[in-house]
């Protein structure tokens, strides 16, 4: 890696003479890499971001400094050699209109951000290229359901058939994801996702182990030993490099596995895989109905594309499916749904993701789009700005015009400004885009990975998207300046010939009128979404404390190996996981300082699933015209669940054993259930049943509700009725092993993060192949929920703040523009004997009718996509933007006040 | 840096506090004049102001060896000259018989 300052180097070559290297940019330089360094080796990661860019922000003060100190040692000529006569005007003018390069920077900036972003996105999470050798020739086969274009995973038996018979994709492979509890020598076991994979896998990615061999047809064979390849992390962090690694073992769930390669850095295909082992699957041993489900993938024979090979695959799917059809297989069971299915060959990111239809994609696109929107319309905002000052430098241009610049040359200059402007903002950017990706990347592994990082993604943003911000600094260079630039030099030589020495031919055009208008309009709307995201995360940091102690309880998730391996027990897999879930309860209540432990299928603060209800025929709220039924969040929870979290049964009775007897059908509901659903009225033995969204046969059974529970996990000041659904609650008893994983909440007297290591402890004894995840404490399970809804906050609150600032620059300059234009006619006025008051409303009566008529565009548009609890806050938000405007207005009304009728006349 | 042409020799505040620096550290970097100077010195001017100090010939450079394997540039380390001490004394001298207050 390069150290820090290079870039600037090499561009402080091209500007200053090689003294001025010698002696002030090269000490400075390495003063700040040797800063750079000292962080480095003391793992300062947020301190080395800090000196790059104190030293990219010191940069541009020496840049003033030495103009300044050179300018008074000659007498006034600046020596800044090989420096252009645009770029040091530049320069310059950033300092001396230090408003300008402020407010200019922290728009494009802004603008030049979201571009980043979202071009980040599209190409490392829509559309990434591959870190294979020839990545883009790896492709997917999935099954789609022709009739709801839904994605269906591929069996055994279509693997099979796919490789023996498919020429367009002659290197075929599949693997199936599993999770297994990795323990190596006596640490505790850990719960590592590995992929159970063909061994053409590695012919197909043209990958080979760092150190001993990859996996071979031979150990895909029942009889052969369990064998495992590893990863380069797993390597390193599990095995400490051993280069004698290759034939040492570890054990997968309850099963060891001999070490018999390594894989090179960075290789962690299909998703985020540490570990590979032989997929021993033989179609002969599954009858085709319960044929397992696997992900194919594979190589595009030379010249073929997925185009190409789609046919092929076409005819095959319905050869195989008139095959099946004969066999009497699956699909003789059911024909109709067999025949919907059509194999497809798709790039092999969307054989992973599925979900990204095209619809998702579009979404993607088109928020490229409209960041790239972005950048025009705050160009669009900086370029009258420009304008602005273009205008107070018009006579500067006429005289330059005199002598002979063209209007090309004039127009270069005012590019020039722009571009140097617009790369300050782009290095504010960018080094805001990197803070942001990091926060963005966390999020999505988090949301879509569980935190695991795909291998072809990555938390630093990548050398094609900065390619990419450099594009788009040029297209804002070329707005903010071109634009101006077209209309400062238009009918230059009549203006030239016309006007006296005070220039003053300059107008405002209608587009301009029509922008300043609109963003102020957009001024006035843009905090409706802040304010409503701002109400949705402070509504969930209030629920986290509603009824709870959510420092007090740790949070888990259990799940087990289920992998059919050698030496498991006879028993089914859900009579294990329950004797082992029930068992670690057990020995958890036992341990001194855990005061209680229960399970659910979710746990208050997460999202709970949402279905319809319908109530018997007792009285009721009044429901939903437009739905017809009730949404309900639900829940099914241990008989001890309210105990241990503390929530006491208001009327009615708890749950007991009796309850989980078959046909017992009891429910619990919240307090917010029998306001919201049944009005306030009592809900003990009122019935309530689910209603299915595709049947309404009406079959379903009724529960009775035989107890009410206080709310808890819910903002209790929370009235908004399209959140009904997740403040009314109905409880079910959780019958052992009714859920598949399930979580526990634990009670503990201190910090419960401190048990954590003590809970996988327990749970290693109890069953080696118990997976504990997801562990953490309450509060921190409702932060999780809460970080998009604040990245969302951030990012809506800066855009706001872009947009109030633009629009107050925007203002101000129009205003002083309008009163340095008018000069003359003002001291006219007040010569003839105008009164201040009057003069004002004449000068400024255009602009202000432009600056109300946006906000009243403005507040008509928030008041109609706002809710209606936010009318008042609009309406005091109208009033401020009128005050702010107004303040906006006050350093030109003063300064046309100022203005002498001898003065203005002498202008002439 | 030398200069090409003779100049009227000045001493400006910030060029006495960075005399004053080095001759109480004997050699210091440009970062650690900014330390030691508590705020008085900036990083985007002190290089400017030793560039000019060195021109005026009141201190003398030299530059560190490269530091290994970083691939970093070297340091250059600045200590004060005959010329400087002399400038620094004579001022200092002169205020004390201006300003009473100074030299008590």
């Amino acid at each position: 890696m390069r150290p820090p300052g290079t870039l600037l180097r090499a561009v402080a070559v091209r500007l200053f003479a090689a003294n001025t290297i010698d002696y002030v940019i090269d000490p400075a330089i390495a003063d700040m890499q040797a800063e750079y360094e000292d962080a480095s080796r003391r793992g300062l990661s947020w301190r080395k971001r800090w000196i790059c860019l104190r030293g990219y922000l010191s940069f541009f003060a020496m840049i003033v400094a030495h103009g300044r100190a050179v300018r008074a040692m000659n007498g006034g000529v600046t020596r800044l050699r090989g420096l252009s006569l645009d770029v040091r005007l530049a320069l310059r003018l950033l300092v001396k209109h230090l408003g300008l390069t402020v407010v200019g920077t922290i728009a494009m900036a802004f603008a030049i951000w979201s571009g980043i972003v979202a071009f980040e996105f599209y190409t490392q999470i829509m559309r990434p290229a591959l870190p294979l050798a020839g990545g883009d020739r790896i492709v997917g086969i999935v099954m789609v359901d022709t009739a709801t274009r839904g994605e269906r995973a591929p069996t055994l038996h279509d693997f099979v058939a796919w490789r023996e018979a498919l020429t367009s994709v002659p290197d075929l492979a599949a693997y199936r994801d599993r999770n297994w509890n990795l323990i190596v020598g006596d640490a505790a076991p850990e719960p590592v996702p590995v992929a159970e994979i063909s061994a053409a896998t590695f012919r197909v990615l043209r990958e080979r182990p760092v150190l001993g061999r990859p996996l071979v047809e031979a150990d895909e064979k029942p009889d052969a030993p369990w064998v495992v390849v590893i990863g380069h992390d797993v390597w390193q962090s599990r095995f400490a490099s051993d280069p004698n690694v290759i034939g040492r073992e570890l054990r997968l769930g309850n099963v060891p596995h001999t070490i018999v390669g390594v894989m090179p850095e960075g290789f962690r295909f299909p998703l985020a895989h540490g570990f590979w082992v032989p997929l021993r699957l033989d179609p002969v041993n599954y009858p085709r109905q319960q044929s397992p489900v696997l992900r194919v993938f594979g190589r595009l024979a030379p010249g073929a594309t997925v185009e190409t090979a789609q046919p092929e695959l076409t005819v095959l799917g319905v050869t195989l499916a008139r095959r099946s059809l004969g066999e009497g297989g699956a699909a003789a069971a059911s024909p109709d749904t067999h025949k919907q299915l059509e194999p497809q060959v798709v790039p092999y990111i969307d054989s992973i993701f599925g979900g990204f239809s095209a619809d998702s994609t579009s979404e993607v696109f088109s928020g490229n789009l409209l960041s790239v929107l972005l950048v025009f319309l705050v160009c669009g905002n900086v370029a009258l700005l420009m304008f602005a000052r273009a205008a107070t430098r018009e006579n500067e241009i006429l005289l330059r015009t005199a002598l002979g610049a063209g209007r090309g040359r004039i127009m270069g200059q005012l590019f020039v400004e722009a571009l140097v402007l617009a790369m300050v903002a782009a290095l504010v950017a960018v080094t805001f885009a990197q803070l942001a990706w990091h926060s963005l990347f966390a999020m999505v592994t988090e949301n879509m990975f569980d935190n695991r990082v795909p291998f072809w993604m990555h938390s630093s943003v990548s050398p094609r998207t900065l390619v990419y911000a450099a594009l788009l600094t040029l297209v804002a260079a070329a707005i903010a300046g071109l634009l101006p630039g077209l209309k400062v030099t238009r009918g230059i030589g009549t203006r030239l010939r016309q006007s006296g020495p005070g220039g003053g031919g300059l107008r405002f055009g209608g587009i301009w009128t029509v922008l300043i208008v609109m963003q102020v309009a957009v001024m006035a709307i843009v905090p409706t979404p802040v304010i409503a995201i701002y109400g949705d995360a402070v509504k969930g940091a209030r629920a986290a404390k509603a009824g709870l102690v959510p420092e007090q309880y740790l949070a888990a998730t259990m799940a087990m190996d289920r992998g059919k391996v050698p030496g498991a027990a006879d028993a089914t897999f859900t009579d294990r996981f329950t004797a082992a879930t029930q068992e670690l309860e057990r020995r958890l209540e036992a341990e001194p300082g855990v005061t209680g432990v229960t399970v659910a299928s979710v746990l208050p603060l997460m999202d709970h699933p949402s279905r319809q209800i319908d109530v018997d025929e007792g009285r009721a709220a009044p429901a939903d015209r437009t739905v017809g039924h009730r949404w309900v969040s639900s829940a099914s929870v241990a008989l001890d669940f309210f105990d241990v979290l503390d929530a006491p049964i208001l009327s009615g009775r708890a749950f007991h054993s009796g309850d989980l007897l078959p046909g017992a059908r009891t429910v619990i509901v919240n307090q917010s259930f029998a306001q919201v659903v049944l009005g306030g009225n009592n809900p003990i033995g009122r019935r309530l049943r689910y209603v299915s969204l595709t049947q309404q046969n009406g079959n379903d059974p009724w529960y009775q509700v035989v107890g009410v529970v206080r709310d808890f996990g819910i903002d209790p000041e929370d009235r908004d009725p399209r959140r009904d659904s997740r403040r009314a609650r109905v409880y079910h008893p959780l019958v052992p092993g009714g859920s598949y994983p399930v979580r526990m909440a634990v009670h503990t007297t201190g910090d419960p993060l401190l048990f954590a290591s003590r809970l996988r402890s327990i749970a290693r004894d109890v069953e080696p192949t118990l997976q504990i995840s997801e562990i953490a404490r309450f509060d921190q399970v409702a932060a999780a929920g809460a970080r998009t809804m604040t990245l969302l906050f951030w990012a809506f609150l800066a855009l706001a703040f872009v947009v109030v600032l633009l629009s107050l620059t925007g203002i101000y300059s129009v205003l002083s523009f309008t009163a340095s234009q008018r000069t003359r006619e003002v001291g006219i006025r007040v010569a003839l004997g105008g009164r201040p008051g009057h003069v004002v409303a004449v000068l400024f009566r255009g602009p202000m009718t432009q600056i109300v008529l946006g906000i009243l565009i403005g507040l008509v548009i928030a008041d109609r996509i706002s809710e209606g609890d936010m009318v008042r806050v609009i309406a005091v938000y109208g009033c401020a933007v009128v005050a702010i405007s107004a303040l906006a207005t006050l350093g030109p009304v003063r300064r046309a006040l100022r203005i002498q009728p001898i003065d203005a006349l002498r202008a002439e | 840096m030398p200069s090409p042409h003779p100049r009227l020799l000045t001493l400006s505040p910030k060029e006495l506090l960075v005399l004053e620096l080095l001759l109480r550290h004997q050699e210091l970097y440009g970062l650690q004049l900014v330390a030691a100077s508590r705020g008085q010195l900036k990083r985007g001017t002190v290089y400017v102001t030793l560039g000019r100090m060195e021109e005026k010939g009141y201190i003398t450079s030299k530059l560190d060896a490269p530091p290994s394997g970083t691939g970093g540039m070297p340091r250059r380390i600045y200590t004060v000259t005959a010329l400087g001490r002399r400038m620094f004394m004579a001022w200092t001298s002169g205020a004390k018989q201006l300003v009473p207050e100074w030299g008590r």
